[in-house]
């Protein structure tokens, strides 16, 4: 369709319009924020390189970025690990298409709800005079500081984990039931363990809805501070405190505009490796 | 073998307890009275531990919860409402014309990146961004940018299905002599069908659920039912039971989805 | 039933050159067969043919009238696709039905037309059901009624026999035949299947990697083929060829004189039809008399293909037109008529037949 080379790009039109009418203005402002800062009341300066030497000193945002990759790290691995022992256990423990269904929604419920809603859900579960605790106690145990500043992130990668194991354990579940049953078959006959039949013939179709399961998670724990902003408000003092929530600090506590700037600018560079990588994943 | 059977089985069976354990204390929350909410014992069976109430849906039914439900509701259809059709077209050049300028892998990365954007590293710059044109608060200002993250994952979605639709379907409208706009009216939308539902669907979804640009590009005009939630905690009593009324009646809209477009989704996740 | 002229068609995509300076004539009223293997070109010019694309050079002449840059609903031509191409959401009534609803003709006279080529394709009553529901054969005939209602004049078909049963194909192929007959419409079939050949030998036109290699009917490709590549692709089982040197240097075999004026690059080729079973002790002066043993014998319906190792680079095949039961490893003799056998150049290029060489024509 030689002829046709404008049209295509009249297709692209409509998306870029609504798409630019923020884009542009919020990658405009923040490269300016980064190098310009107007102190309240004060002039407008140039401030150079500022930033950037206070991020690399900033022992804040330091010890934020060891706990968003200990945050997403963690919950992750446990997510998709999880997922996958329960979309196995499913596909060999559960024969019935109905019931497979049935329990594929049940699973399903979770994530169809808001963050927002977990969050205080968990809330009702975590707070010192909350159920967990109520139900310990009714059992003769000793109560969980399940907020306290050395669980507290734990808590919320528990969280977490209730909510988001059925992404990974749906993609996998779908992998698994794809793998033709004569593989198996063979398998059977030809008498392999069932170990060996995992890494031959389960594992290579598995394989690449983990990887995508796990990117995908990876991005959205890194991305998603709902929890943190409605649970812990990053603390105590500073335990739940993520790369993500100190940004969200900087910009709405502290004010910090320029500063803030810099941060989000840096998260989004980073951003755009994670979807880089995530991208030629897909293209296996 | 008989035994690690069992232990699967009772593994199945702690897991789907994990996650209805949750959902059963908060349909019960909901139906307590203030003071029931919590103690010791827990009480968890209705009308053996307490006496279940509505009070919490009366408060919901009768205060700005339900004008926040309202809201909700809105705001995430009009955005999805406006995103779905440039999506659709955009979805039809990114699978038809994948060498066209635009339309091509490099471009499709960038939409990519666009849906892995942080919101809370463009919160504030969209938040001074509307101030600026004096929509803060305003719900244009809330649908509009619901739709620009919209887009990214309607995009994704409509071209998945998009490709799964044969060319030669298309060209032979076209050797029966219909242009672009028919064909697109009459054979690519009918074809498409389920899956432009199911984007629908799951788009909405995303947008009922939405927390953080709610809550800071909102304020006393504009609430939807999950930035209203914060309000809720003022002071030193909390409203646990309004709070478990809130969550069941939110989590009503994506049950229901669930349960229409089934198909669809489990689709969505296959065709990966 | 326009005459179609292709004149100097050139097309690339991807950096591939698709179609290299095609011409071909296409006289009216014809049954044509586009032969070549799987990316030949033959699907883009059948698509340029129907107007879906444009070629990057070249003209397309219906009767004289220039109708390169036309539209394919402006050109009179139909298309059917390899694979049918229905809307899955119509019915089979629809489908047909659907590009009439673009002209002027009422409700009624629509039914009618419609109707017509269903019954004349026996699927009238089929009409109510969706595609999903129809057998493969049924889509097919849907497809190219289809094709058929809009009054076109030229119809091409893509592969229409690839999906279908075997059973069907036959009866499909006569189909094609009446059709074209009946309605008297121009009928181009694109296809890689020598059998369509065989089943429609008066046209053909064969092409390789793009270009036109050779146009005519089925006897002259089948006995004075241009290329080794038509030599080998016309036949039931595919033609021992093999260098003229390796037979020249065999041993216990009988090369005629006449042969050994052959240039040793030059290809040899003989179909496995022309070899026969030879049990004489005599000396033919026109034969090549090759002895080896039986490697495998295989037997196909009621005709039997011997696999001889003869010394050669490859086994000889033998298609012997009634059962034969030989044991592996028997020692067998065969002979080729030197009349039949066909010589290429090094290159592939057609030389002549083994009676050019009798004749002298063909010499070092």
């Amino acid at each position: 369709m030689s002829r046709k080379n404008i049209f295509p790009i009249f297709l692209q039109l409509p998306i870029n319009i609504i798409i630019f009418s923020l884009v542009a203005y919020v990658l405009g402002w923040l490269i300016y924020s980064v190098f310009y800062t107007t102190p309240p009341g004060g002039q407008t300066t140039f401030i150079g390189l500022n930033n950037f030497i206070t991020v690399l000193s900033d022992a804040r945002l330091f010890n934020a970025v060891l706990r968003t990759a200990y945050y997403a790290g963690l919950g992750t691995a446990l997510e998709v690990l999880l997922g996958m022992i329960i979309a196995l256990g499913i596909v060999n423990l559960v024969s019935s298409n109905i019931r497979r269904f049935i329990i594929l929604i049940i699973f399903l419920i979770p994530m169809g709800l808001s963050e927002a809603i977990v969050s205080h859900l968990w809330l009702m579960l975590l707070t010192p005079q909350g159920y967990l605790n109520s139900i310990l106690r009714y059992m003769g145990l000793q109560p969980v500081g399940w907020l306290t500043e050395s669980m507290a992130l734990n808590s919320l990668i528990l969280a977490d984990v209730w909510q988001w194991t059925s992404l990974p354990l749906l993609l996998m579940y779908a992998a698994r039931v794809s793998i033709p049953q004569d593989l198996y078959d063979m398998a059977k006959i030809e008498r392999l363990s069932a170990f060996t039949t995992f890494r031959v013939v389960t594992w290579p179709y598995i394989k690449n809805a983990l990887i995508v399961a796990t990117l995908l998670r990876f991005i959205f724990m890194y991305n998603t501070i709902d929890k943190i902003v409605l649970i812990t408000f990053g603390g105590p003092g500073l335990a739940t405190e993520t790369i993500g929530y100190y940004i969200w600090m900087q910009s709405f506590s502290y004010r910090n505009i320029s500063y803030s700037a810099t941060l989000s600018l840096l998260t989004l560079l980073s951003t755009a490796v994670l979807a880089y990588v995530f991208w030629k994943s897909l293209k296996r | 073998m008989r035994v690690i059977r069992m232990l699967g089985y009772l593994g199945l069976i702690i897991y789907g307890l994990f996650i209805l354990g949750p959902l059963y204390v908060m349909i019960v929350t909901s139906l307590k009275n203030i003071n029931d909410v919590f103690s010791i014992p827990p009480k968890l069976l209705p009308f053996v531990d307490f006496q279940p109430t509505m009070e919490a849906f009366e408060f919901v039914a009768n205060t700005r919860v339900l004008y926040a439900f309202l809201t909700s509701l809105g705001v995430a259809t009009a955005a999805t409402a406006i995103a779905v059709i440039p999506s659709l077209l955009a979805a039809y050049g990114f699978s038809r014309y994948k060498k066209a300028a635009m339309n091509d892998e490099r471009s499709f990365f960038i939409l990519l990146t666009l849906r892995m954007t942080p919101p809370f590293a463009v919160v504030l710059p969209i938040f001074l961004y509307w101030n600026l044109f004096k929509l803060y608060d305003t719900y244009f200002a809330l649908v509009w940018t619901y739709s620009v993250f919209s887009v990214p994952l309607a995009v994704w979605l409509l071209k998945g299905f998009m490709d799964g639709i044969p060319l030669s379907i298309e060209e032979a409208a076209k050797l029966d002599g219909y242009t672009f706009m028919e064909r697109l009216r009459k054979f690519i939308i009918p074809v498409l069908g389920p899956g432009i539902a199911a984007t629908i669907a799951l788009v909405w979804l995303f947008l009922w659920n939405e927390f953080l640009f709610a809550l800071k590009l909102g304020g006393s005009n504009v609430i939807t039912y999950t930035s209203y939630l914060p309000q809720l905690r003022v002071g030193q009593r909390i409203m646990w039971n309004v709070l478990g009324a809130i969550g069941v009646l939110g989590a009503i809209p994506p049950l229901i989805i669930f349960l229409i477009f089934r198909k669809q989704i489990i689709r969505v996740y296959l065709g990966r | 039933m326009p005459k179609i002229r292709l004149v100097n068609i050139n097309k690339k995509y991807e950096g591939l050159h698709l179609l290299k300076n095609v011409n071909l004539e296409i006289p009216n009223n014809t049954l044509f067969v586009i032969l070549g293997p799987p990316r030949s070109g033959k699907t883009a010019l059948g698509r340029i043919l129907a107007g879906l694309e444009l070629p990057d050079s070249g003209s397309i002449f219906f009767d004289d009238e220039d109708v390169t840059y036309k539209g394919p609903n402006q050109r009179n031509v139909s298309l059917v696709f390899q694979d049918f191409a229905l809307y899955p959401h119509l019915t089979a009534y629809d489908n047909i039905a659907s590009s009439l609803l673009k002209s002027r003709l009422t409700k009624e006279e629509i039914r009618k037309r419609v109707k017509e080529f269903a019954e004349y394709l026996k699927i009238d009553h089929r009409l109510t059901h969706y595609p999903s529901e129809l057998s493969g054969g049924e889509k097919q005939r849907v497809a190219i009624a289809r094709a058929l209602v809009r009054g076109a004049q030229i119809i091409i078909l893509d592969e229409p026999f690839v999906r279908l049963d075997y059973k069907v194909r036959e009866d499909m192929r006569a189909q094609l035949y009446r059709l074209h007959r009946d309605l008297g419409v121009t009928v181009i079939i694109l296809s890689s299947d020598h059998m369509d050949a065989m089943a429609f030998p008066d046209n053909i036109a064969f092409m390789l990697e793009g270009e036109i290699i050779q146009v005519g009917n089925l006897d002259a490709m089948y006995e004075q083929p241009t290329n080794l590549s038509i030599a080998k692709y016309l036949g039931l089982v595919e033609m021992n060829v093999f260098p003229a040197k390796s037979i020249l240097d065999l041993k216990g075999t009988e090369i005629p004189r006449s042969l050994s004026m052959l240039d040793g690059t030059m290809l040899i080729g003989f179909r496995p039809e022309h070899v026969t079973l030879h049990y004489e002790n005599t000396l033919k002066p026109d034969k090549i008399i090759l002895a080896g043993k039986v490697k495998i014998t295989e037997i196909v319906g009621s005709e039997t293909i011997v696999h001889l190792d003869a010394g050669l680079l490859e086994p000889v095949k033998v298609l012997i037109s009634m059962i034969v039961r030989k044991t592996p490893g028997e020692a067998v003799r065969v002979a080729v008529d030197v009349k039949d056998i066909y010589v290429f150049d090094a290159k592939g290029k057609f030389v002549g037949r083994g009676g050019d060489l009798i004749g002298g024509d063909i010499a070092r």
